[in-house]
Protein backbone atom coordinates (compact mmCIF):
# COMPACT_ATOMS: atom_id res chain seq x y z
CA UNK A 1 0.00 0.00 0.00
CA UNK A 2 3.04 2.42 0.81
CA UNK A 3 4.72 1.34 -2.18
CA UNK A 4 1.48 2.31 -4.25
CA UNK A 5 1.11 5.65 -2.51
CA UNK A 6 4.82 6.78 -3.70
CA UNK A 7 4.08 5.48 -6.40
CA UNK A 8 1.13 7.48 -7.65
CA UNK A 9 2.76 10.80 -5.73
CA UNK A 10 5.84 10.65 -8.10
CA UNK A 11 3.75 9.87 -11.04
CA UNK A 12 1.73 13.38 -10.44
CA UNK A 13 4.92 14.90 -9.68
CA UNK A 14 6.38 13.99 -13.35
CA UNK A 15 3.32 15.04 -15.04
CA UNK A 16 3.46 18.27 -13.02
CA UNK A 17 6.99 19.22 -14.19
CA UNK A 18 5.90 18.73 -17.55
CA UNK A 19 3.11 21.18 -17.87
CA UNK A 20 5.64 23.80 -16.11
CA UNK A 21 6.07 27.15 -18.02
CA UNK A 22 9.78 29.05 -17.77
CA UNK A 23 9.46 32.68 -17.22
CA UNK A 24 12.28 35.05 -16.59
CA UNK A 25 12.20 38.34 -14.99
CA UNK A 26 13.88 41.26 -16.92
CA UNK A 27 14.47 44.69 -14.92
CA UNK A 28 13.26 47.46 -17.40
CA UNK A 29 15.31 50.50 -16.06
CA UNK A 30 13.59 52.88 -19.11
CA UNK A 31 14.74 54.73 -22.30
CA UNK A 32 16.37 53.36 -25.01
CA UNK A 33 17.99 50.25 -25.19
CA UNK A 34 19.59 48.51 -27.95
CA UNK A 35 18.47 44.65 -29.36
CA UNK A 36 21.49 42.89 -30.97
CA UNK A 37 20.07 40.65 -33.78
CA UNK A 38 22.31 38.30 -35.34
CA UNK A 39 22.56 35.76 -37.69
CA UNK A 40 24.83 33.85 -39.74
CA UNK A 41 24.85 31.89 -43.15
CA UNK A 42 27.09 28.96 -43.38
CA UNK A 43 29.53 29.39 -46.44
CA UNK A 44 28.10 27.33 -50.07
CA UNK A 45 30.04 27.07 -53.29
CA UNK A 46 29.76 25.40 -56.77
CA UNK A 47 32.38 24.05 -58.52
CA UNK A 48 32.32 22.32 -62.00
CA UNK A 49 35.52 19.92 -62.69
CA UNK A 50 36.28 18.35 -66.44
CA UNK A 51 34.43 15.43 -67.13
CA UNK A 52 36.02 12.11 -68.53
CA UNK A 53 37.95 13.13 -71.50
CA UNK A 54 38.86 10.99 -74.88
CA UNK A 55 42.68 11.63 -76.11
CA UNK A 56 42.15 11.10 -79.82
CA UNK A 57 45.70 9.08 -80.88
CA UNK A 58 48.87 11.26 -81.59
CA UNK A 59 47.08 14.65 -79.71
CA UNK A 60 50.07 16.42 -78.41
CA UNK A 61 47.25 18.63 -77.21
CA UNK A 62 43.61 17.75 -76.57
CA UNK A 63 41.53 20.25 -74.40
CA UNK A 64 40.33 19.40 -70.92
CA UNK A 65 37.72 21.94 -70.22
CA UNK A 66 37.99 24.01 -66.91
CA UNK A 67 37.83 24.12 -63.00
CA UNK A 68 35.20 26.78 -62.36
CA UNK A 69 33.76 28.19 -59.19
CA UNK A 70 30.17 28.64 -60.73
CA UNK A 71 28.52 30.18 -57.33
CA UNK A 72 29.95 31.18 -54.35
CA UNK A 73 29.03 32.44 -50.74
CA UNK A 74 32.14 32.49 -48.64
CA UNK A 75 33.21 34.52 -46.29
CA UNK A 76 35.71 37.21 -46.47
CA UNK A 77 39.23 35.98 -46.54
CA UNK A 78 38.22 32.88 -47.62
CA UNK A 79 38.48 30.91 -50.42
CA UNK A 80 37.52 27.94 -52.33
CA UNK A 81 40.80 25.53 -53.24
CA UNK A 82 40.85 22.74 -55.92
CA UNK A 83 43.80 20.51 -56.41
CA UNK A 84 44.40 17.87 -58.62
CA UNK A 85 45.95 14.36 -57.75
CA UNK A 86 46.88 12.85 -61.57
CA UNK A 87 49.86 10.28 -61.70
CA UNK A 88 51.09 11.46 -65.13
CA UNK A 89 50.83 8.31 -66.61
CA UNK A 90 48.23 6.60 -69.25
CA UNK A 91 48.56 2.88 -68.75
CA UNK A 92 47.80 0.09 -71.05
CA UNK A 93 44.38 -1.81 -69.88
CA UNK A 94 46.29 -5.28 -70.85
CA UNK A 95 50.07 -4.50 -69.46
CA UNK A 96 50.57 -1.77 -66.79
CA UNK A 97 54.57 -1.82 -67.86
CA UNK A 98 53.68 0.13 -71.02
CA UNK A 99 52.57 3.73 -70.28
CA UNK A 100 52.39 6.84 -72.20
CA UNK A 101 53.36 10.30 -70.18
CA UNK A 102 51.19 13.14 -70.14
CA UNK A 103 50.90 16.47 -68.07
CA UNK A 104 47.96 18.53 -67.32
CA UNK A 105 48.47 22.43 -68.01
CA UNK A 106 46.97 25.58 -67.55
CA UNK A 107 45.75 26.70 -71.07
CA UNK A 108 46.92 30.30 -70.34
CA UNK A 109 49.83 29.84 -68.24
CA UNK A 110 50.98 26.45 -70.05
CA UNK A 111 52.23 25.03 -66.18
CA UNK A 112 51.49 22.06 -64.85
CA UNK A 113 48.31 22.75 -62.87
CA UNK A 114 48.34 21.27 -59.17
CA UNK A 115 46.02 23.61 -56.96
CA UNK A 116 44.03 26.50 -57.46
CA UNK A 117 42.16 29.31 -55.68
CA UNK A 118 38.97 30.64 -56.73
CA UNK A 119 37.15 33.26 -54.58
CA UNK A 120 34.48 34.82 -56.80
CA UNK A 121 31.71 33.01 -58.66
CA UNK A 122 32.65 32.91 -62.52
CA UNK A 123 36.74 32.41 -61.52
CA UNK A 124 38.29 28.99 -63.02
CA UNK A 125 41.31 28.01 -64.66
CA UNK A 126 41.08 26.43 -68.27
CA UNK A 127 43.12 22.92 -68.50
CA UNK A 128 44.46 21.09 -71.11
CA UNK A 129 46.16 17.43 -71.48
CA UNK A 130 49.54 17.87 -73.22
CA UNK A 131 51.64 14.45 -74.46
CA UNK A 132 54.77 14.88 -75.94
CA UNK A 133 55.56 13.72 -80.11
CA UNK A 134 58.63 11.28 -78.41
CA UNK A 135 55.68 9.59 -76.19
CA UNK A 136 52.98 8.78 -78.60
CA UNK A 137 56.04 7.62 -80.74
CA UNK A 138 56.95 5.11 -78.41
CA UNK A 139 53.50 4.03 -77.45
CA UNK A 140 52.75 0.55 -78.11
CA UNK A 141 49.64 -0.14 -78.86
CA UNK A 142 46.02 -0.46 -77.10
CA UNK A 143 43.95 1.21 -75.01
CA UNK A 144 45.39 3.20 -71.96
CA UNK A 145 43.73 5.45 -69.55
CA UNK A 146 43.87 6.57 -66.12
CA UNK A 147 42.08 8.81 -63.18
CA UNK A 148 42.59 12.03 -61.66
CA UNK A 149 41.11 13.41 -58.68
CA UNK A 150 39.89 16.80 -57.72
CA UNK A 151 39.62 17.76 -54.47
CA UNK A 152 37.86 20.93 -53.59
CA UNK A 153 38.05 22.50 -50.17
CA UNK A 154 37.13 25.64 -48.09
CA UNK A 155 40.57 27.24 -46.96
CA UNK A 156 41.99 30.56 -45.72
CA UNK A 157 42.75 32.50 -48.80
CA UNK A 158 46.33 33.08 -49.59
CA UNK B 1 47.06 4.82 -17.82
CA UNK B 2 44.91 4.16 -20.74
CA UNK B 3 41.72 5.69 -19.37
CA UNK B 4 44.28 8.91 -19.60
CA UNK B 5 45.01 8.14 -22.92
CA UNK B 6 41.83 8.08 -24.17
CA UNK B 7 40.51 11.16 -22.18
CA UNK B 8 43.17 13.17 -24.79
CA UNK B 9 42.39 11.67 -27.59
CA UNK B 10 38.39 12.91 -26.92
CA UNK B 11 40.08 16.01 -26.18
CA UNK B 12 41.98 16.63 -29.31
CA UNK B 13 39.48 15.68 -31.56
CA UNK B 14 37.11 17.96 -29.61
CA UNK B 15 39.29 20.46 -30.57
CA UNK B 16 40.17 20.00 -33.91
CA UNK B 17 37.97 22.26 -36.73
CA UNK B 18 36.04 20.24 -38.51
CA UNK B 19 36.73 21.01 -42.33
CA UNK B 20 34.27 19.64 -45.23
CA UNK B 21 35.93 18.34 -47.94
CA UNK B 22 34.90 17.24 -51.68
CA UNK B 23 36.50 14.73 -53.90
CA UNK B 24 35.97 13.48 -57.52
CA UNK B 25 37.53 11.59 -59.87
CA UNK B 26 38.07 11.81 -64.02
CA UNK B 27 39.08 9.66 -66.60
CA UNK B 28 41.22 10.42 -69.25
CA UNK B 29 41.46 7.94 -71.72
CA UNK B 30 43.24 6.96 -75.67
CA UNK B 31 43.84 4.25 -77.70
CA UNK B 32 46.56 3.62 -79.85
CA UNK B 33 46.27 1.60 -82.95
CA UNK B 34 48.14 -1.70 -83.72
CA UNK B 35 48.90 -0.93 -87.47
CA UNK B 36 49.33 1.86 -90.10
CA UNK B 37 48.01 2.55 -93.04
CA UNK B 38 50.19 3.73 -96.47
CA UNK B 39 49.12 4.50 -99.11
CA UNK B 40 50.98 3.66 -102.28
CA UNK B 41 51.27 6.08 -105.44
CA UNK B 42 53.50 4.40 -107.93
CA UNK B 43 54.30 5.26 -112.23
CA UNK B 44 55.92 3.12 -114.41
CA UNK B 45 56.02 0.36 -112.42
CA UNK B 46 54.64 -1.64 -108.76
CA UNK B 47 55.62 -1.47 -105.24
CA UNK B 48 55.90 -4.65 -103.12
CA UNK B 49 55.44 -5.48 -99.38
CA UNK B 50 56.43 -8.92 -98.37
CA UNK B 51 56.19 -9.51 -101.65
CA UNK B 52 53.13 -9.28 -102.55
CA UNK B 53 51.80 -6.27 -104.87
CA UNK B 54 50.99 -3.21 -103.08
CA UNK B 55 47.93 -1.48 -104.79
CA UNK B 56 46.80 1.86 -102.87
CA UNK B 57 47.44 1.15 -99.86
CA UNK B 58 48.59 -1.55 -97.21
CA UNK B 59 48.24 -1.52 -93.51
CA UNK B 60 51.89 -1.79 -91.88
CA UNK B 61 52.12 -2.99 -87.88
CA UNK B 62 53.06 -0.23 -85.70
CA UNK B 63 56.62 0.38 -84.97
CA UNK B 64 57.80 -1.48 -87.73
CA UNK B 65 60.38 -0.71 -90.65
CA UNK B 66 58.40 -1.53 -93.50
CA UNK B 67 60.85 -3.04 -96.43
CA UNK B 68 59.37 -2.00 -99.96
CA UNK B 69 60.51 -3.56 -103.50
CA UNK B 70 60.05 -1.16 -106.36
CA UNK B 71 59.50 -2.98 -109.44
CA UNK B 72 59.81 -1.07 -112.34
CA UNK B 73 57.92 -1.85 -115.57
CA UNK B 74 60.24 -3.00 -118.69
CA UNK B 75 61.83 -0.09 -120.12
CA UNK B 76 61.79 1.71 -117.23
CA UNK B 77 63.90 2.87 -113.94
CA UNK B 78 63.28 4.43 -110.69
CA UNK B 79 63.37 8.11 -111.21
CA UNK B 80 62.41 9.58 -107.40
CA UNK B 81 61.37 8.35 -104.15
CA UNK B 82 59.16 9.90 -101.83
CA UNK B 83 58.00 8.90 -98.42
CA UNK B 84 56.09 10.73 -96.32
CA UNK B 85 56.48 14.07 -98.32
CA UNK B 86 60.49 13.37 -98.34
CA UNK B 87 62.45 12.99 -100.96
CA UNK B 88 64.38 9.72 -100.03
CA UNK B 89 65.78 8.35 -103.42
CA UNK B 90 69.14 8.17 -102.01
CA UNK B 91 68.24 5.80 -99.76
CA UNK B 92 67.38 3.07 -102.09
CA UNK B 93 69.68 0.41 -102.87
CA UNK B 94 69.18 -2.45 -105.28
CA UNK B 95 65.65 -1.05 -105.85
CA UNK B 96 64.69 -1.30 -102.25
CA UNK B 97 63.78 0.79 -99.71
CA UNK B 98 63.41 0.31 -95.78
CA UNK B 99 60.97 2.74 -93.94
CA UNK B 100 61.94 4.08 -90.42
CA UNK B 101 59.14 2.91 -87.98
CA UNK B 102 56.00 3.47 -88.49
CA UNK B 103 54.53 5.34 -85.68
CA UNK B 104 51.65 6.83 -88.38
CA UNK B 105 49.79 6.92 -91.42
CA UNK B 106 51.54 7.54 -94.61
CA UNK B 107 52.66 8.11 -98.08
CA UNK B 108 55.26 6.28 -100.52
CA UNK B 109 54.92 7.79 -104.09
CA UNK B 110 57.07 6.38 -106.73
CA UNK B 111 58.33 7.61 -109.72
CA UNK B 112 59.74 5.85 -112.57
CA UNK B 113 60.97 6.91 -115.97
CA UNK B 114 61.70 5.97 -119.36
CA UNK B 115 64.86 4.04 -119.86
CA UNK B 116 66.69 6.97 -122.42
CA UNK B 117 67.19 4.90 -126.11
CA UNK B 118 70.17 4.54 -128.37
CA UNK B 119 69.38 6.96 -131.37
CA UNK B 120 69.57 4.61 -134.67
CA UNK B 121 69.29 7.77 -137.21
CA UNK B 122 71.66 7.05 -140.14
CA UNK B 123 72.10 11.43 -139.95
CA UNK B 124 73.54 10.66 -136.74
CA UNK B 125 76.27 8.04 -137.51
CA UNK B 126 79.30 9.14 -137.76
CA UNK B 127 81.09 8.20 -140.96
CA UNK B 128 85.23 7.60 -141.34
CA UNK B 129 87.75 7.12 -143.84
CA UNK B 130 89.72 4.10 -144.12
CA UNK B 131 93.53 4.85 -145.22
CA UNK B 132 93.87 4.49 -149.15
CA UNK B 133 90.14 5.26 -149.23
CA UNK B 134 89.20 8.82 -150.83
CA UNK B 135 86.61 10.03 -148.89
CA UNK B 136 83.11 11.08 -150.84
CA UNK B 137 82.37 14.22 -151.30
CA UNK B 138 79.27 15.03 -149.31
CA UNK B 139 76.09 16.65 -151.32
CA UNK B 140 73.23 17.09 -149.94
CA UNK B 141 69.80 16.85 -152.50
CA UNK B 142 66.49 16.75 -151.48
CA UNK B 143 64.96 14.64 -153.51
CA UNK B 144 62.21 13.21 -151.62
CA UNK B 145 58.53 15.11 -150.90
CA UNK B 146 58.10 13.67 -147.39
CA UNK B 147 58.53 17.00 -145.38
CA UNK B 148 61.46 17.47 -146.99
CA UNK B 149 63.79 14.72 -145.42
CA UNK B 150 66.66 14.30 -148.24
CA UNK B 151 68.90 12.09 -148.63
CA UNK B 152 72.49 13.17 -148.92
CA UNK B 153 74.79 11.66 -151.65
CA UNK B 154 76.85 10.06 -149.64
CA UNK B 155 74.32 7.37 -148.82
CA UNK B 156 74.48 4.54 -150.96
CA UNK B 157 71.56 3.75 -153.13
CA UNK B 158 70.78 0.24 -154.42
CA UNK B 159 68.72 -1.04 -156.98
CA UNK B 160 65.28 -1.53 -156.28
CA UNK B 161 64.70 1.61 -153.84
CA UNK B 162 62.21 3.72 -154.49
CA UNK B 163 62.48 7.84 -154.53
CA UNK B 164 60.21 9.97 -154.12
CA UNK B 165 60.19 12.93 -157.16
CA UNK B 166 59.43 16.20 -157.19
CA UNK B 167 56.14 17.65 -159.14
CA UNK B 168 58.81 20.57 -160.14
CA UNK B 169 61.12 17.57 -162.03
CA UNK B 170 58.24 16.15 -163.75
CA UNK B 171 57.11 19.60 -165.04
CA UNK B 172 60.52 20.34 -166.35
CA UNK B 173 60.84 17.04 -167.99
CA UNK B 174 57.32 17.50 -169.64
CA UNK B 175 58.55 20.74 -171.03
CA UNK B 176 61.45 19.70 -172.13
CA UNK B 177 59.50 16.69 -174.10
CA UNK B 178 57.17 19.21 -175.63
CA UNK B 179 59.65 20.73 -177.03
CA UNK B 180 61.38 18.33 -178.62
CA UNK B 181 57.83 16.97 -179.96
CA UNK B 182 57.36 20.49 -181.07
CA UNK B 183 61.02 20.86 -183.13
CA UNK B 184 60.98 17.61 -184.60
CA UNK B 185 57.50 18.55 -186.12
CA UNK B 186 58.60 21.86 -187.23
CA UNK B 187 61.19 20.12 -189.58
CA UNK B 188 58.73 17.30 -190.78
CA UNK B 189 57.06 20.62 -191.94
CA UNK B 190 59.96 22.51 -193.02
CA UNK B 191 61.12 19.34 -194.97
Amino acid sequence: MTRKIIAAVSAAAVVASMGSISAFAVDYPGGKQNTKITTSIDPTFTVSIPADTTVAFNAETTDFSEVKLVSAQIDPGKAVKVELDASGTLKNAEDDTKTIAYVVNEKEAGTQYVSGQYKAAGDATALKIDITKAAWDAAFAGSYSDTVTFTVSYVDAD
Amino acid sequence: MKKIAVLLMTLILLCSIPMTVYADSVRIDTDVPASHSVMVDVTGGTVKADGVVCKDQIAVERQKSQLYELVPEKGYQLDKLYYNGQDVTSLVKDNQFVADPIHADGVLKVLFKRIAEKSTHPSEQSSGTTPGHTPETKKDTEIGTDGGQGYSESQSVKTGDTAAVDLGIWLIFLCLALAVIISQSKRKVVS
